[in-house]
């Protein structure tokens, strides 16, 4: 790639971009949320006017035909209408593989041509040569490849697409809908790879899955270019999944790459302030103390640009990385919360000292004076109906949260997570069992005691933007949500004094919500939140589909809120985040809560899910994951 | 496939049976006398006598309570008699087959028209970059949405007969004359595009753009371009198949509206069909004509529904009947793949 330059809204977004990939290798493009990544691919792809030249072993790159392009919400890239067969074979159709029996067979040369005579004579000649011809054409074809037998290795090539991605060939008649998040993943990455194309393009393929979903979907990709020899372009933001996936890395920051080479020696030795900033928020937080930014140990002087022929796959090693929570654009305090607390030391629940039980006057002046409620679920069951069949999302949870303490709730996709959310949540009323606020049954109360219950509960949802109305500006999002319900003539303070706590200027008040980066809308729903002066907090994968800055930023806000006592329940797949902000994380399987461990003793799990869990998240190099 | 449909079939049923009780109840509770009124057409308009109308209410079968007549009505009608017409003396089964051709051609005329424009119209508006042009067929399309059915009906007969005289300005032709289809064609013109564009136009028009424009950018679309499929392909299959659904089941909800906009548009243009034959039934308080009308529009309406939400199925698998068996899981199981719905 030389000189990629991608426009779009009239802002350059890519400028000037020289990439160079190796056959048979994995390179992750890493780089903040709009720095660029996905519409670089995009632009490989051609799906995006770019200027610059893509070449593929010197020659100039084919869209749709060079390219397999698995898009980052994979079940969205699949047409709803139609099954995953017909993609299959429509792909199949628009690029043939073009075995020998394919050729574009001979037309047999009409016999007695001759081009004299009068004109009449030469034009019907003309015609009848032409309707011969085709009839001809015609009829070898059919003849070579009979309709059937096309659609017969049509659909025995693309049945062979979806078995080297692990998923079994009866997929064939399933429609989108009818598959799991990590088997669309899969069909998608099949779609991409069933032409055998050299490019295959891997757009965030994982970061809507949880990570025991998603490190096999990797492996996939990964063995795309190992075992296929095709050229892999994995984007992400999660630079932990790059540096176990990844052959090489390449950095991307506002259109320009800023630091490339082999993954060990990007992360061991980051020299560009950006990856060092990335670094540091991927790393676990079991790091040693925080070194003051600019003495990193271990960096070795390296020359400014590696050439590709660097891009080897190099040993992992066990290096120390330097973390630095010093991030530009700034994002410098990112992590506030944090320092001040050892993830290691969870506060034991109810126990003199423990941030729950500070009186009301030491915590913050903002918001959060009553301190945290109590909840508790006793043997909860919500039955899920729909067409037909119904699902037990919840099984009999049994779930205590004390004031001020603070729960993550891990666990697969399905596995309940989030249903329960909505029972603690005061919102959904479960099929059977009991939901008691501060030992007072929710369902047994009176409407309204209930509603101030609600009010009393502040919920972060997994995507904000489309919690928000999208017609409301950033401050009206925040003022509904304040007891005077956004009537009151003082209300412009409160809310700049929100988006102030949540490391928002205050002119963000007047701005509409889509035109927020996910980190900064994330923020306005912690603000929007807060402003109902909440005793509990409840957050549903509050950082999935941020990068990792903008992720350290929302967990540094969350813990920073818990050492205020307010309850907090994060529900989470990413165990990272789960260790950054609990004192106690809860797995759940199958609508059950089968492990409940303290934060600390993450690492002396004993149920296999957990374990699970724990296999699948992706450590930095070689270090212990967590 | 096959059970939800006889279940569809069977409400269908029930719902055009339902129709006949309250058409029945409704004329029955109307004011006015059927007996009275065919003695008045008989005499020319003067009032009848008493002891007349009387006479002629225990011929018609009258004075019988409501339930009888509805029963024998019913048992008639299921063997294909509806009775015969007060007015005419004429067996109205026979009437009908004489009108009901007429309103098909003009219904059907006039929906292949509009859905035909509309989707190609909505297609342009959904695809094109020129914003000028977008807004331009949405604003047309709004001013059709609001113009009501006899407006543009008499717009179009001082444009294209009175000014200009190009076409008929309604019927089909002088009595006797043989019809040909070229005469047929001129005919149904203006009634057929009186009716398309009074009704239903505009609405479908932006339900069209609006479907299909919502998914120009979707990552299927997307998909789709990236994995080079003929433009063609990604038109047909990925933006106006899953584009084209709420269009499709609008267009079976309004046949019914627009069987009610035929029967006045038929009155303007003097097209032969059920509307005249219905005003004047209920003028005349023709009732067994009156119950025939009412009855075959609803079997319409119901029937076309039915066959809406038949295609809605064939073209969206999500809206299909629950009963699918699900697909196998992985024979490899990779925890954490248990196939569930998003």
């Amino acid at each position: 790639m030389r000189g990629l330059v991608v426009e779009a809204g009239g802002r350059r977004v890519v400028d000037g971009l020289d990439l160079d990939v190796p056959r048979g290798r994995v390179v992750a493009l890493v780089g903040r949320s709009g720095s660029g990544k996905s519409l670089t691919a995009r632009a490989v792809a051609g799906l995006h006017p770019a200027g610059g030249s893509v070449s593929l072993d010197g020659a100039p790159v084919l869209a749709g035909r060079d390219v397999g392009y698995a898009f980052q919400d994979a079940l969205a890239s699949l047409n709803p209408t139609i099954t995953v067969g017909r993609h299959l074979a429509e792909t199949l159709r628009a690029h043939p593989p073009l075995p020998p029996a394919h050729d574009e067979p001979h037309p047999p040369p009409w016999p007695g041509e001759d081009d004299t005579g009068p004109a009449a004579r030469t034009v019907l000649r003309t015609v009848a040569r032409t309707v011969a011809r085709t009839a001809a054409t015609t009829a070898v074809r059919t003849a070579a490849v009979p309709w059937r037998v096309r659609r017969a290795e049509i659909r025995a090539a693309g049945e062979a697409a979806l078995l080297s991605c692990g998923l079994p060939g009866a997929l064939w008649d399933a429609y989108p809908f009818e598959l799991s998040g990590g088997q669309a993943q899969r069909v998608a990455l099949a779609l991409a790879v069933a032409t055998s194309p050299p490019l295959l393009i891997a757009d965030e393929v994982t970061s809507a899955l949880d990570p025991v979903t998603q490190a096999p979907v990797l492996d996939l990709v990964r063995a795309q270019a190992h075992e296929h020899g095709r050229t892999v372009l994995l984007i992400t933001h999660d630079l932990a999944a790059a540096s176990r996936w990844a052959d090489g890395i390449m950095v991307l920051d506002r259109g320009r790459i800023v630091e490339r080479g082999p993954v060990g020696d990007v992360l061991s030795a980051p020299r560009a302030e950006l990856t060092r900033a990335l670094v540091a928020a991927s790393a676990p937080p079991a790091t040693p103390l925080p070194r003051p930014p600019g003495t990193p140990d271990g960096l070795a002087a390296t020359p400014e640009t590696r050439t590709p022929d660097d891009l080897a796959i190099t040993p992992h090693t066990g290096t120390k990385l330097p973390t630095i929570t010093h991030a530009p654009d700034g994002l410098a305090t990112a992590s506030d919360g944090l320092a001040g607390r050892s993830p290691g030391s969870p506060g034991v629940p109810g126990s003199p000292g423990s941030p729950g039980l500070l009186p009301p006057s030491e915590r913050s002046p903002r918001g959060t004076a009553r301190g945290g409620a109590a909840l508790r679920c006793v043997d909860v069951r919500r039955v899920l109906r729909g067409r037909g069949r119904s699902v037990r999302a919840l099984d009999g949870v049994a779930l205590a949260v004390e004031p001020g303490e603070s729960v993550a709730v891990v666990g697969r996709s399905g596995s309940g997570k989030t249903t329960l959310l909505g029972t603690l949540s005061s919102l959904d009323r479960p099929t059977s069992g009991n939901v008691t606020v501060d030992a007072r049954d929710v369902w047994a109360m009176r409407d309204r005691d209930r509603r101030a219950v609600r009010r009393a509960t502040g919920l972060i949802f997994q995507d904000p933007l489309s919690s928000f109305d999208p017609r409301h500006t950033v401050g009206r999002v925040v003022a509904e949500a304040l007891p005077t319900g956004g009537a009151a003539g003082s209300t412009g303070a409160e809310v700049a004094a929100l988006l102030l706590r949540v490391g928002l200027d205050p002119g963000f008040a007047s701005r509409r919500p889509a035109t927020l980066s996910g980190g900064e809308l994330q923020r306005v729903a912690i603000a929007r939140a807060l402003a109902q002066r909440p005793r509990v907090l409840l957050a549903d994968e509050p950082t999935s589909g941020l990068d990792v800055l903008a992720t350290e930023h929302v967990l540094g806000l969350l813990a920073g809120l818990r050492s205020e006592g307010l309850t907090l329940v994060v529900v989470t797949h990413d165990l990272r985040v789960a260790r950054r902000v609990a004192d106690r994380i809860v797995t759940m399987s199958e609508g059950r809560v089968v492990e409940d461990l303290p934060a600390g003793s993450l690492t002396a799990a004993a149920h296999p899910e957990t374990r699970r869990l724990l296999a699948a998240t992706p450590a930095m190099l070689d270090e212990d994951p967590l | 496939m096959a059970l939800p449909l006889i279940r569809r079939a069977a409400t269908a049923l029930a719902v055009v049976a339902a129709l006949s009780v309250v058409c029945f109840a409704l004329l029955d509770a109307a004011p006015g006398d059927p007996a009275a009124s065919v003695l008045e057409a008989r005499n020319g308009g003067r009032p009848p006598a008493a002891a007349d109308v009387a006479r002629l209410r225990a011929d018609m079968g009258l004075d019988e309570p409501l339930p009888v007549r509805y029963a024998r009505w019913v048992s008639a009608a299921v063997r294909g008699d509806l009775g015969t017409s007060y007015l005419t003396g004429r067996p109205v089964t026979e009437t009908l087959a004489a009108t009901a051709p007429w309103t098909a051609l003009l219904t059907a005329a006039a929906t292949l028209l509009s859905a035909a424009g509309a989707v190609a119209v909505g297609l342009v508006a959904a695809l094109t970059r020129r914003a000028w042009l977008r807004r331009a067929i949405d604003g047309l399309s709004f001013v059709l949405g609001g113009l009501p059915g006899f407006v543009a009906a008499l717009l179009l007969l001082y444009v294209f007969t009175a000014a200009t005289g190009l076409l008929p300005s309604g019927g089909v032709g002088r009595p006797g004359e043989p019809v040909t289809p070229y005469r047929l064609l001129t005919h149904l013109v203006l009634p057929a595009t009186a009716l398309a564009f009074g009704h239903h136009f505009g609405i479908y028009v932006r339900l069209v753009a609006s479907g299909v424009g919502r998914l120009r950018d979707a990552p299927h679309v997307d998909n789709a371009r990236a994995r080079g499929l003929p433009r063609r392909v990604v038109t047909t299959r990925h933006l106006m198949r899953p584009g084209l659904v709420p269009f499709t089941a609008r267009l079976g909800v309004s046949v019914g509206t627009l069987l009610t906009g035929a029967y006045t548009t038929e009155v303007v243009f003097s097209w032969p069909g059920m509307g005249r034959q219905a005003i004047d039934a209920a003028r005349g308080q023709d009732y067994p004509v009156l119950v025939a009308v009412v009855l075959v529009t609803g079997l319409v309406v119901v029937a076309a529904n039915l066959a809406a939400e038949l295609v809605v199925a064939a073209l969206d698998p999500r809206t299909r009947a629950p009963g699918r068996p699900s697909m196998p899981t992985d024979p490899h199981p990779t925890p954490g793949e248990t196939a569930h719905a998003r």
